[in-house]
């Protein structure tokens, strides 16, 4: 599986630059069906260079099927601008799942 | 197209990172500099800061996505000149609400309409599009490390702005009553024209005289070389780098004004020198075909 751009959603990147929505950070997420985790969230950021990272246990349990992972932003709802969709990967209890981004903006 | 600027693409960078900025581009500048445009401009080269042109807050705002202008934002502002002479316009720019240049661009000649140049009381509409882009192909790596398994996304994000304006009509600038004008510019003592009736169109040689060059540089900014011709139908048409302007006669039997469009003043016109006088004789061809509707009454 090859992770995409979603280029509707991307759109939501440049309306905030304007002020047209509310501002959001871009965050890192991982879906259980459609439950997503965003846990510890760590940011941060080198000249036009963004790196975040969040860290997600499974406390429940029992084993989880990670379904997707996204790099979201939030206009009205969670919004992915990068999404995976997983092979039905196991998340077993006690191991922790993150997803992480770099993104650099370029001109 | 304009040049997106790595003090803009750090302020994109601060913008998503967690607010390490929280301004908004919403701010554009306008100048008479034409410096070329850098990725490491950090402001216009000679902005405007006063009488009108100072820098002002868009008034329009918008999301677009259309084909012209996919995933864009576009900032509007009709910047209205309290000048008392001309004023070029060479670049403008896009500001963030902070100060941030986020993008410049350096207008080449003939450009903006007037050849850039921004008569007294006269508006120019500045639009600046900004827009989003995927740069290439997500790439994507999955590692296992113990308990942890991590998921990275490493991408790229391009910006790239246009700048568009709308062009002034000539037509609707104003004429001293008593006067004759090209795009509202009055000729100082202006003789009785010299008529020359082609099909469609005509052609007019004035002298002018004046004791303030200013005056005379006004008008001379809009002259250029004319090509002239005849069409296959007969209609006398007329070329040129400069933009058709509207020259304005003042009738004395209706006490009003003929307006004449899609006129061009041909160059090089001569400024001879008399004693503390400025002389100069215009010549005035207008093209049966251009921008708009040959003339009429106003």
């Amino acid at each position: 599986m090859a992770a995409e751009w979603n280029n509707t959603n991307l759109a939501e990147m440049v309306k905030m630059l304007g002020g047209l929505v509310t501002q959001s950070e871009v965050m890192p997420f991982v879906y259980v069906d459609s439950n997503g985790y965003s846990a510890s969230q760590n940011y941060s950021r080198t000249g036009t260079e963004l790196t975040g990272y969040s860290s997600n246990l499974n406390s429940s349990g029992s084993t989880r099927t990670v379904s997707k992972i996204a790099t979201n932003v939030f206009s009205t709802s969670y919004l992915g601008i990068i999404e995976l969709y997983t092979l039905a990967d196991s998340w077993i209890d006690g191991d922790t799942i993150r997803p992480k981004y770099i993104i650099t903006f370029t001109g | 197209m304009a040049t997106i600027t790595t003090a803009g693409l750090e302020y994109i960078a601060k913008f998503f990172n967690d607010a390490e900025s929280t301004a908004i581009i919403n701010k554009i500048r306008i100048g008479s500099g034409i410096t070329a445009e850098a990725i490491g401009n950090t402001d216009l080269a000679t902005k405007y800061t006063d009488l009108g042109f100072e820098e002002a807050t868009a008034s329009t705002i918008e999301y677009l996505n259309t084909t012209a202008h996919p995933r864009t934002l576009h900032l509007q502002k009709v910047f209205t000149s309290s000048a008392t002479v001309n004023r070029s316009v060479w670049e403008c720019g896009a500001f963030t609400s902070a100060g941030v240049c986020v993008m410049r661009h350096v207008f080449s000649p003939y450009e903006l309409p007037n050849n850039n140049i921004v008569p007294p009381g006269q508006t120019i509409t500045i639009d600046i599009y900004i827009q989003i882009d995927p740069s290439g192909d997500v790439t994507y790596t999955k590692t296992t490390d113990g308990t942890t398994i991590e998921y990275l996304f490493e991408a790229a994000i391009a910006f790239c702005a246009s700048v568009g304006t709308d062009a002034i009509d000539p037509s609707g600038y104003t004429c001293q009553r008593g006067k004759i004008c090209f795009n509202g510019i009055v000729l100082p003592n202006a003789s009785p024209p010299y008529v020359t009736e082609a099909r469609g169109a005509k052609a007019w040689v004035i002298k002018c005289a004046t004791q303030t060059r200013a005056e005379a540089d006004n008008l001379l900014v809009h002259q250029g070389l004319v090509q002239t011709g005849a069409s296959v139908t007969g209609y006398q048409y007329a070329t040129s780098l400069q933009r058709y302007g509207t020259l304005k006669i003042w009738d004395k039997t209706l006490k009003t004004h003929t307006s004449y469009n899609n006129c061009l003043i041909s160059g090089p016109v001569d400024v001879e020198t008399f004693g503390t006088w400025y002389l100069f004789e215009l010549t005035i061809v207008q093209s049966y075909y251009g921008d708009i509707a040959a003339g009429g009454m106003s």
